[in-house]
Order: C-alpha cells, then sequence, then structure tokens
C-alpha cells in the first residue's frame, strides 16, 4: 500500500491523524529517546554518572577512536557475525524439512515441538552450556571429543599446521578458560542454533508458496535441492533478510552472551571483547560514562550504515542499474577498507614473515580470504556474463542462448518419458522413503538438542546437592520433592508481580502500536519520515550508555521501586520493535479496503477499527506473545530499579537464589522450572492461535 | 460456548492479570508502619546465614531499651538488599548515581578499589567522629568507656582510608582463607595423613596427584580452582612474596604499597616487572597454576566446589565465610581438612630470596559497611552499626553465620580455631590496580598468563609494563584528580573543627585547637607533601637512586659526620 501523502497545507483536514501515534511517540520518547539524547549529549563531557560532568569537546571520541582495543572489538564482533549469519542455516533447512513433511497434523506436532523451547529462560540456557558443555574436566564437548577419538584428529591438526599446542596428547582443551578457544566457544555455543521465531518465520514465508509452483517443478524432474535452491530459498529471502538485519544490530550493540560467557573483561586477554562489552566496561568499570556514552553513538552510527547496506542488497531486484552499481561501488570500497582495517587495527602494520603460526592462520582467514570473498560477491558477474563473456563465446563456438534452451527441452521431455517406467516409479519410492527418513531424522535429532537445556532443568530438580555432583545428567532416586516445595515459596509471592508486569506491559505495547504503525503506514505526514528515523535510530541504539539517564528520569518521575517503571520501560522498549514489524504489516494491507472506506466516509479512526485492528489479529497475537516471553525474562531493569523484596519478578528472585556461593542446583532448577510454568500453558493454550497466526503470513518480513 | 472456547486464552490471561492485580493491590509491602525508622543495609552475601544473622541482629536492635528510649515508641526496621555478587557493581553504580542507595553498603565488590574508594569520597559520610567516642552498647561489658575504634581486634585499621584521612567504615567481622583438601582422597592417592607445609613438598604432592587416574579413566585435579579461587592464592601466597617492594615503593612510609606508590615505582624504575619480588610472585604463580583444572579462569566458585565435592580435586583454597558450606556440603562422603599456604622455604635455591620471614595474615576486620549520604535515618543507622560492633552484637551475629568476630572479647566459634589469623610476618607489597584502564588491561593479560602457556612470563612483562606505564598515567591523574576533589570536604570538617575550638568557652578550647592542628597536619600538610612528592616523581623521575628506606651516601656521611662531630663535642678536649 503507497501511504497517502498530506502535504502541509492539507494538515489542517488531518491533523487529528497525529493523535494516533501521540501516545506510542511520548512513552518511546519519555522512556527512550529522552535518555538517549541525554547519553548523546554527555559524549562530549567527561561525565562520571554523578558529579564529575566536565566539557572535553571530541576528546572522548578521538580518545576512542585511537584505542586499539576498540577496534580489536570490531574484529571480535566481525568473526562472531560472520558465523552468526551462518548460523542461520539450521533454521531455514530445519524449516524446509518441516514444510516438506507430507502430514499436515505432523508439521503442526513439529511447529509446537519447536516453540515450547522458547520459554526457557535464556540465563539457563547459558548456565547449562558452560557448566555442562564446555567443562573441561568432565564436560559433554570434551567426553565427545575424547571417547570418538576426534580430539586425536585435533592433536593432529594443530601439530600439521602449528597451532600453537590448542590441542595437546593428554590435556583437555579448556573451552572457556583458554584464550586461543574461547572465542570458539562463544560461537559454538547454543548449538544446533535453532531458534524458535526463525524457525516459524521462515515456515510463514514457505507457507506462503503456492503448490502450483511445486507441482510445476515436479514436473520439471527438480530434485530436493534444485526444489530448495531454485523455488523456496528465492522465496524465502523476506524473512532471511528480516532476521539478518536482526542478527547484525544484535552482534554489534549487544553484548549480553559474551558477557554471560565470557565475563566483563571478554575472557583471558580479553579476546573475546566485542563493542558493546567495551563500552559496557567504560561504564561500569572505568566508570567513564561520557565515554561509554561516545561509544554508544559511534555504534549507532556502524548499526545504521550496515542496515542501509543490507536494505539494498535486501531489495537488489528492485534497484535500477545505477543504484547496483553504486552499491557495488559502496561494497568494494567498504571491502577494501575492511581489508585495510584488518591490517592496520593493532596499531602497526603485521609482517607476515614475523607472525606465528596460528596468527599466520588467523592473518590468511581474516586479512586475505574473508574481504576476497566479499570482492568476488560484489563482483559484477552477471554485467560480464552478459556484455563479455556471451557475445565472446557466441563469436567463438557459435553457440547461442536459443540452442540452450533447446537442449533444456529435450531433456525435460526424456525426463517426462522416464517417468513413465515401473523402474523410475520404484526408484522415485524407495529415495521419497530415504529423504522422508532422513528429513524427519534431521528435524528430531536438532529437536533432541533444543529439548537438552529444558531436560536438564527438570532432572536436576529433583535431585540433592550430593546426587547432582555424582551424577548430574541422569534421574536418581529418590526424587526430591522438596526442592519444588522450597522453589514454590520463592517463587510463588514474586509470580503476581511478573504476571502483572508482563501482562500489562504487553497490552501497553501492542495498542499503543498498533495506532502508530497505523499512523506511519497509511500516511506521509510532515514530520513523520523523521520521526519514523527517530525510531529506527532508537531501534539501532545500544542502550546500556542510556541506563544511567533511564534511572534518573524514573526517579524524578517518582517511578523508582514500582512496577509502573517495569511495565513503561517494557513497553517503550517493545514499542520500537512492534512498530517495526506492524508498519510493514498494516503497509502491506490491500489498498482497496482503505480505499472503499475512503469513499463510504469512514473516518481514520473508524478505519483503524473496522479494517486494521480485525485484519492484525494474527500479528498481534504473535507480536504479544514475543513481547511477553522478553518481559517475563528480563532481570536486568528489575534488578537496578526494584528495591523492595514483594515487588521483585520471579526472574530476580531466581537470581537471588542462583547467587549463592554455594548454589542449591535442585531447587534452583525447581524455582527456573517453575517460573516457566505460566508462559508454558500460555504457550499451550494459545498454540494453535499461535502457530496458525504466524504461519499464516503474520511476520511479512 | 464456541465464543468462550475460541477465546479461552484470552480470557484465561485476563483473568491471570485481574488476579495478580487483586494480590498485588490487597498486598501490604512489609507492613511498614508511616512512622517507622527503615534502616536500609545492602550487601552481596546471599548466604542464608548472613540474611538470617542480620534480621535477628536487626530485631534484637530494634527491641534493645535503649532505642526504645532514644526513639520512643517509633517501629525500627532493617530490611536487606541482598545482591547477587555479579551484578553488585552495576547496582551499587545506579544507586548511587540515582541517589537511592541503602542506608549502609557493604564495600568492596563488584567495583575496582580505586572506583570504590572515589565512590567513598563522594557518596559516604565520615565515621571519624564515631570510631573516637565511646560504643553506648558496651556499657556493663569489659570494653565500656573505650573509644570505638579500640574495640575492634585491628583498632579499626581496616574502616581507615588512607586517601580520605578518614574512618570510612565499619566491620562486622574478621576472615582468613586457607586450603581445604579431601582427606581421604588425599590419603587414597598419596599416602599421606597430611599435605605437606612448604612450597615444594606441596608441589610435589600436586604433581604425584595429577598422574593417577581416577575410575573413569580421567586424571585427577590436584586443585580445584576459578577466577574467584585464584584469588584466594594471590592473597594466601603469591602476594606475600612481594615484601621486599617495601623498602622500595613506599614513598610515604606508612608501612604499605598504595596503588599509586606502586606505579610512582615503576615509573621512576624503583620496581620493574623484573625485580626479583615481582618476578618471582609470577612465577610462582605459575608453578601452582599448573595444577588447577584446565580452563578455571572461566570458572565461577561453585564450579570449583563442584569439582571438589565431586572428589575429582584434592584441595581448595577458600575462606572462613565457605567452611561451614563447604563441610556441610561433603559431610557424607569425606571427611575436610584445613591446611595453611604452602612457603617456599628461605634456602629454595629458584624462590628462597624473597623469604624474609613467615606469612602475615591480615588481621584486619572484615565484612564492612559504610554510611551513605542519602540514608534518611543516619542517627538510627549509627546506632545500627554500633550496635554489631557491641560486644553483645557481634557475638550474635558471628555465632550464626559461623564467623570470626571483629570485636575483642567477642568468643570465637570453636569450628574456626584453624582459623586464628597469624598477626607476623611479610605481606603483600603489589598493587598494580591503579585505575579503570589498568584494571581492565591487568585482568585480561593475567588471565591470559594464567590460561596460554605459551603466553610466557616475557610476554606478560613485555605486553603489561609498556601498558601500565603509558596509560597507567592517564589512571593516576584522575587519582590526583580525586584527591582534589576531596579538599572541599576536608576543608569543610576542618573549618567545623576550627569554629568548635574559637566559640569553646568551656575550657577546652586548647585541647580542641590541639585536635584542629592535628588534623590540619594529618589531613591537608602531610597528604600534600606526600602528593607533591609523588608528582614530581612520577613527572620529572627519580630524585634519589634507591628507595625511600634507604639513605643516600651523602645523608650517611652527613650523618657519620654529625655524629663524629657531637662525639668531639662530647668529648671536649678536640679542641
Amino acid at each position: 500500500m503507497t501511504p497517502k501523502i498530506i502535504p502541509f497545507a492539507q494538515l489542517k483536514y488531518h491533523w487529528t491523524i497525529y493523535f494516533f501515534a501521540i501516545p506510542s511517540l511520548a512513552l518511546v520518547g519519555l522512556f527512550m529517546f529522552y535518555p538517549a539524547m541525554l547519553s548523546a549529549f554527555h559524549s562530549v563531557y567527561r561525565w562520571n554518572g554523578a558529579d564529575i560532568n566536565e566539557f572535553v569537546g571530541k576528546e572522548n571520541f578521538t580518545t576512542l577512536l585511537g584505542d586499539a582495543e576498540f577496534w580489536r572489538s570490531f574484529r571480535v564482533s566481525f568473526i562472531i557475525g560472520v558465523w552468526n549469519i551462518f548460523k542461520m542455516v539450521p533454521a531455514v533447512a530445519v524449516a524446509v524439512c518441516i514444510h516438506r513433511c507430507k502430514s499436515t497434523r505432523a508439521q503442526f506436532f513439529y511447529r509446537i515441538l519447536f516453540v515450547a523451547p522458547m520459554v526457557i529462560p535464556p540465563l539457563i540456557v547459558m548456565l547449562i552450556w558452560k557448566s555442562f558443555f564446555f567443562e573441561a574436566t568432565n564436560g559433554y564437548l570434551n567426553r565427545f571429543l575424547f571417547s570418538t577419538g576426534f580430539f586425536d584428529v585435533l592433536v593432529w591438526f594443530d601439530q600439521t599446521f602449528q597451532l600453537g599446542g590448542i590441542f595437546k596428547a593428554g590435556s583437555k582443551p579448556a573451552w572457556m578458560g583458554d584464550g586461543r578457544l574461547i572465542l570458539f566457544a562463544c560461537i559454538f555455543w547454543g548449538l544446533p542454533w535453532v531458534g524458535s521465531f526463525a524457525v516459524l518465520t521462515h515456515l510463514a514465508k514457505l507457507g506462503g508458496i503456492p503448490r502450483e509452483l511445486y507441482e510445476a517443478a515436479d514436473l520439471d524432474g527438480a530434485n530436493w535441492w534444485t526444489r530448495f535452491t531454485k523455488l523456496e530459498l528465492p522465496l524465502m529471502m523476506g524473512s532471511i533478510n528480516l532476521l539478518l538485519v536482526l542478527v547484525v544490530i544484535d552482534t554489534i550493540k549487544d553484548a549480553g552472551m559474551v558477557l554471560a560467557l565470557a565475563g566483563i573483561e571478554g575472557g583471558p586477554g580479553g579476546v573475546v571483547t566485542v563493542p558493546a562489552l567495551f563500552m559496557l566496561r567504560k561504564a561500569f568499570i572505568e566508570q567513564q560514562m561520557g565515554a561509554a556514552c561516545a561509544v554508544g553513538i559511534v555504534l549507532t552510527a556502524v548499526v545504521m550504515t550496515l542496515k542501509k547496506i543490507l536494505d539494498g542488497t535486501a531489495d537488489w531486484q528492485l534497484l535500477n542499474r545505477r543504484e547496483k552499481s553504486r552499491y557495488r561501488v559502496m561494497g568494494m570500497v567498504m571491502a577494501l577498507l575492511l581489508y585495510a582495517f584488518m591490517l592496520y587495527s593493532d596499531g602497526q602494520r603485521p609482517k607476515f614473515a614475523v607472525l606465528n603460526a596460528h596468527d599466520r592462520a588467523w592473518f590468511f582467514l581474516f586479512n586475505a580470504i574473508l574481504p576476497g570473498l566479499v570482492m568476488v560477491f560484489l563482483f559484477p558477474w552477471g554485467w560480464v556474463r552478459e556484455r563479455i563473456w556471451g557475445p565472446m563465446v557466441a563469436t567463438t563456438t557459435g553457440v547461442d542462448a536459443w540452442r540452450v534452451t533447446l537442449r533444456q527441452v529435450a531433456a525435460r521431455e526424456a525426463h517426462l518419458a522416464r517417468m513413465g517406467s515401473a523402474f523410475y516409479h520404484w526408484r522415485e519410492r524407495v529415495k521419497g522413503l530415504g529423504l522422508t527418513f532422513s528429513r524427519h531424522g534431521f528435524v528430531l535429532a536438532i529437536l533432541a538438542f533444543a529439548y537438552l537445556p529444558m531436560y536438564l532443568m527438570v532432572i536436576v530438580s529433583f535431585k540433592n546437592n550430593a546426587e547432582f555432583y555424582a551424577h548430574p545428567a541422569t534421574l536418581t532416586f529418590p526424587l526430591h520433592w522438596e526442592n519444588w516445595a522450597q522453589a514454590w515459596d520463592a517463587v510463588i509471592p514474586s509470580l503476581a508481580n511478573s504476571v502483572f508486569t508482563t501482562t500489562a506491559s504487553t497490552a501497553l505495547t501492542l495498542f499503543l502500536a498498533l495506532a502508530g504503525a497505523y499512523f506511519f503506514a497509511r500516511v506521509r505526514m510532515p514530520g513523520s519520515s523523521f520521526l519514523w528515523y527517530c525510531i529506527l535510530f532508537l531501534m539501532m541504539m545500544p542502550t546500556i550508555a542510556n541506563a544511567i539517564p533511564l534511572y534518573r528520569l524514573l526517579i524524578d518521575m517518582n517511578l523508582s521501586n514500582t512496577l509502573s517503571a517495569l511495565i513503561f520501560i517494557g513497553a517503550a522498549s517493545g514499542q520500537m520493535f512492534a512498530l517495526f514489524v506492524l508498519r510493514n504489516f498494516v503497509a502491506d494491507l490491500p489498498q482497496d479496503l482503505f480505499e472503499a472506506a475512503d469513499i463510504d466516509g469512514a473516518s481514520h479512526l473508524r478505519q483503524m477499527l473496522t479494517i486494521v485492528a480485525p485484519l492484525s489479529g494474527p500479528i498481534l497475537g504473535v507480536l504479544g506473545l514475543i513481547h511477553a516471553v522478553g518481559q517475563w525474562n528480563e532481570w536486568i531493569m528489575p534488578l537496578i530499579v526494584i528495591r523492595d523484596a514483594e515487588r521483585l519478578p520471579v526472574t530476580v528472585q531466581l537470581l537471588r537464589m542462583s547467587g549463592e556461593y554455594i548454589k542449591l542446583w535442585g531447587p534452583l532448577m525447581a524455582g527456573y522450572a517453575m517460573a516457566s510454568i505460566p508462559i508454558i500453558l500460555l504457550f499451550i493454550l494459545c498454540m494453535r492461535l499461535f502457530v496458525r497466526n504466524l504461519t499464516e503470513g503474520a511476520v511479512k518480513g | 460456548m464456541k465464543y468462550f472456547k475460541s477465546h479461552f486464552p484470552l480470557i484465561l490471561i485476563i483473568a491471570a492479570f485481574v488476579w495478580s492485580s487483586v494480590v498485588i493491590a490487597t498486598r501490604r509491602v512489609a507492613e511498614v508502619p508511616k512512622d517507622a525508622l527503615v534502616i536500609r543495609i545492602g550487601h552481596w552475601q546471599l548466604e542464608a546465614s548472613v540474611r538470617q544473622s542480620i534480621n535477628e541482629v536487626g530485631k534484637a536492635f530494634a527491641a534493645d531499651p535503649r532505642m526504645k528510649k532514644k526513639y520512643g515508641n517509633r517501629a525500627i526496621i532493617v530490611m536487606q538488599d541482598a545482591i547477587p555478587e555479579g551484578a553488585y557493581g552495576q547496582w551499587i553504580t545506579s544507586q548511587m548515581m540515582g541517589e537511592t542507595a541503602p542506608d549502609l553498603v557493604e564495600i568492596g565488590n563488584g567495583l575496582a578499589a580505586p572506583i570504590w574508594l572515589a565512590y567513598q569520597n563522594r557518596y559516604f559520610v565520615s565515621l571519624s567522629s564515631m570510631a573516637d567516642e565511646p560504643n553506648p552498647f558496651n556499657e556493663g561489658t569489659a570494653l565500656e568507656g573505650m573509644p570505638l575504634r579500640e574495640t575492634f581486634t585491628d583498632a579499626m585499621r581496616s574502616g581507615y582510608v588512607e586517601e580520605l584521612q578518614q574512618y570510612m567504615t565499619v566491620p562486622f567481622a574478621r576472615a582468613t582463607i586457607r586450603i581445604f583438601y579431601n582427606k581421604e582422597l588425599l590419603r587414597t592417592l598419596t599416602g599421606l595423613e597430611k599435605p605437606p607445609t612448604d612450597f615444594r613438598g606441596f608441589l610435589k604432592v600436586c604433581q604425584e596427584i595429577s598422574e593417577q587416574k581416577d575410575g573413569r579413566g580421567n586424571f585427577y585435579t590436584p586443585i580445584a580452582s576459578s577466577a574467584y579461587n585464584m584469588n584466594m592464592w594471590q592473597y594466601g601466597l603469591f602476594d606475600s612474596l612481594t615484601y621486599a617492594n617495601l623498602r622500595l615503593a613506599d614513598f610515604n612510609r606508612d608501612g604499605s604499597v598504595g596503588n599509586d606508590e606502586f606505579f610512582a615505582a615503576m615509573k621512576t624504575g624503583a620496581l620493574s616487572f623484573d625485580s626479583p619480588a615481582v618476578r618471582i610472585r609470577l612465577l610462582v604463580a605459575r608453578e601452582v597454576m599448573k595444577y588447577f583444572q584446565p580452563g578455571f579462569t572461566g570458572l565461577q566458585r561453585d564450579d570449583a566446589v563442584f569439582l571438589f565435592a565431586q572428589q575429582r580435586a584434592v584441595f581448595i583454597p577458600t575462606g572462613t565465610w565457605d567452611a561451614g558450606s563447604l563441610v556441610e556440603q561433603t559431610k557424607e562422603t569425606f571427611n575436610v581438612g584445613v591446611m595453611d599456604f604452602p612457603m617456599p622455604l628461605p634456602d629454595d635455591p629458584e624462590y628462597g630470596s624473597v623469604m624474609l620471614g613467615p606469612r602475615f595474615e591480615d588481621t584486619r576486620t572484615g565484612f564492612p559497611f559504610g554510611l551513605t549520604r542519602f540514608s534518611k535515618h543516619p542517627e538510627v543507622a549509627r546506632d545500627f552499626l554500633l550496635y554489631v560492633t557491641s560486644l553483645k552484637g557481634n557475638t550474635q551475629f558471628n555465632s550464626i553465620v559461623g564467623w570470626i568476630p571483629s570485636v575483642r572479647g567477642a568468643p570465637l566459634p570453636p569450628a574456626l580455631k584453624e582459623f586464628v589469623p597469624r598477626s607476623q610476618g611479610m605481606y603483600g607489597c603489589f598493587n598494580v590496580e591503579l585505575g579503570g584502564k589498568t584494571v581492565v588491561r591487568w585482568r585480561q593479560d593475567y588471565s591470559k598468563f594464567q590460561s596460554d602457556p605459551s603466553f610466557t612470563f616475557d610476554d606478560f612483562k613485555t605486553d603489561f609494563s609498556k601498558f601500565y606505564l603509558e596509560h597507567g598515567l592517564e589512571d593516576w591523574k584522575e587519582q590526583q584528580r580525586d584527591w582534589r576533589r576531596t579538599i572541599l570536604k576536608n576543608e569543610q570538617q576542618l573549618s567545623g573543627a576550627r569554629g568548635a575550638a574559637m566559640l569553646d568557652s568551656g575550657g577546652e578550647d586548647s585541647a580542641l585547637w590541639v585536635k584542629y592542628r592535628s588534623a590540619v597536619m594529618s589531613r591537608q600538610v602531610m597528604p600534600e607533601v606526600s602528593r607533591a612528592i609523588q608528582v614530581r616523581l612520577v613527572t620529572e623521575g627519580p630524585m634519589r637512586p634507591s628507595g625511600p628506606y634507604e639513605l643516600l651516601p651523602e645523608a650517611r656521611a652527613k650523618a657519620a659526620g654529625a655524629a663524629g662531630a657531637q662525639r668531639g663535642e662530647g668529648s671536649g678536649g678536640a679542641r
């Protein structure tokens, strides 16, 4: 739908539409934009967050840009980002496997199973990965490597390529404690990297592919791979692009995962310091809030640039030749800059000859191969093929494109002829069965991994510490139900707080965001683009440096130590993502509906109530559930804002339990399991609605 | 019915919301009466016993007749904010900056030492006047009439902040650290009943343990460790080996080497990473770390306990605070022994040169609380501090929590006899954590040194010392700025003291003038002289080739000359 353009002169007839956006913008402006602006303001001050506030001009920025560690953090972020993009592959594979299940019941069943792990608090997943998988002496990863003999291969690899003794015979690799391995651990954790949201989003896209296309592909003799590459993948690009944007933004502006895995120093030697962690250290270790704000500004600029490039590549087919050339040149310049940055990021040009074998491998990988790949990817191959290679081949061999097409037609006819034979049917049946088994096997294997944290959480909740120490991952008897009783006492008082804040914040988010989305999608008013870019800016901005201004604002508004503060902050931060998604959704609604309503003289409010709201049910359900899970698991803001034990939400209550020096694992895990129950219940009850909605096009990408 | 079925989830969500609203609306938060005097106390000790002991002591404090007399019938309530250690730094930062910090705050963890110093300067109230007065809650005991500071086993030395020249905290308990060991496993693996007490012998036993496998074919880990337990080794063993630095870096001659003094010494070349004490400290650390489990730098204290409790490690170093929990965790499976840290012998060919005596254990008290300037009832908060540090209150508090009392005469729980600190010997003079930048770099490089065998001592030395000397200057300057920022506060206090002396008409004016002058001397003049010396050292280089305790040859000659002249005068017959 093209937004209706309302020029300034006609504003007097349409000014009321601003009321749709005002509540949403007021909330975002107050709780997000004001702290962000305050933070930007302080980026030119030597500010400690409190009484020291001395103007230093550009000093924070110049110091930052000359700081080798800051640049190194981008290199880490780049490596993690590249891997994060690779980590999107399993979700695509799983979605395709589920989509190809012939039974709709099996499809629905798989969707349900993939949604359930979403409710496990990320803290628990991280804890389990650290304690069970990466633990050096008896962790599952090392046990797997040693029992399969794969470790010997790694040792051979180390010796052959002189990696510097990362893997030594008889010595167990310390994934979380060795500076040379911790980056791998940060990349590897969360295997099989199948986020429920990603799978369901891809399924939504796949669900939109017309059946006729598959039939045509069958007729053409397309095998499973061709069907994927030529049919499904191009049509999934919308959801892949959406997730890619989110992954890239998160990689740059988020430090939560690295902080939880490697600590605030970024592991031994600070090797996994990402830019957001660097900022966190500036703010909370060095107490240089002004410098942290400057980091925030630089990161926002970087994220916005990346977003712009990604938008360009996502809409590649829609660009004209000149725009494509512009993007290509921009990309190649960036690749060259990246190359130069890789060479100079340590402050001096590395001399290849004096690098040790380990550094040499990294040097090759990140200083030559990756920028090279980028260049290859960006090179205008199509133009070369069309304008240079094609004519050249035609003049030398006399074969032109028309002949090739004839050859393809002949091949298709031969395939159709084969289809009639009994052997062909028998072979196809066996192949089909093999494919079906491997498809289900793959999905079930992925599911087993996805459920492992949940399994361990439940198993451990029935153990006392002695049993946990002896048999951490298997069920032991007697079952210690008293752990659940103990957890009940700790969790129940805070459950009402979590239910209240989660539901209120979700309702507020959806209500305000839908009205705001109508404003941004339906009309283009004076100032609307500016406001939209302000929201995009906030989405890209790391929020760590804003924490102190936000907290001061809450105190000034007398909201400190209140549940209202959590509701407002939750709604304001959720507002941006909701607006981002809902705006696209409303924009995609058929134009005819609104035109008909306009002819009938329906006001904006009427159009909102009779067209947008009823059609938005599915997406509101999806966004509501995503927001509710995020709000339920949120713990940083409540920890800072809420003081009284009676007002604590359940996650903070559990965090306090887990903070005890010698953990009582049973009650702790029982507490986490208990805290997950309301969300699991919500999922079970809303499952049909949720899965149907998500796959019926709720996420438009 | 169809409508109900299709909208059941929505109805359920609304019902849950209504339930939670009713619960919240009808709940009375902590039942606090309007005129109640509420004291909030923030700390990171999440052990149930600590929370319980604060609750119990809080109740006893509220019920004390002295409080009833002082505050009438107003209820006194002590509330706790027990925050996980990992989030304490961020929490306290936001609470301080938002001016909503609790009345009393535990100091020491979550932030680097220089940051705590800056916080104490800005957000905390001096307790110096309280330290000089007797504790009223000690009436009728042997400590009656004694100034508060003298009632502590360390004369409240731990509460005194040198840089601020003030008493800033009051300690509730004492703590020492020891190595715990699995008696049965030690006997099985080495045949020993008790581990050796000397460093070389201890390493030999560790080597022996590390060569043996358990039932599953895994090698035993001699020492269970983590990033947290590594600190125990530092305080317990490594830092003690740097005592020799005292003579080279104690520029203000206060008997300790502060982080600024250490920087000045490094900057002037009086110390370097090649100085024997510094070098040996790091090499000894490397020797011990060989016997930790792989990847210990990425682990937390409960991971180390997990390994120890699983009987896959023989030793674990930790403190008094963990003793009770550790014994409780393992009582069904094995017996726990306690030993002191093994020190190198004086005749050790490599490390003996720095062994100038036994290991001194910090007798200073711990679990320190400061009074924030945001306290709504500072008087009541002060009273609470006095109550917990009275003979009765401290005994009650530590008997519940199982720690060593900080107050003289308070009985020691019998289980803690092995933990009585040794008050003579060498102590640490190694203090590289200067400020934000150097703290982060030190932690990064040091953890790499701990975990990566290819990162040699020389690599570490080159990398860190270069950074330290370059960027330490910024941290050091920030420290100097912080020091300047304290001047106003000092001026205010001294003006008060001068005013009191000027206006006194009760015959104590001369005593008050002496007190004022003494305060001016100790808080303004001497620190200023020390600072000036340090500034000159850092900016202009060494004034003398030797350390502060060494006399220059000219001075020696002069002293010798003067002594000779004195002798000449005394004899009277030379002329």
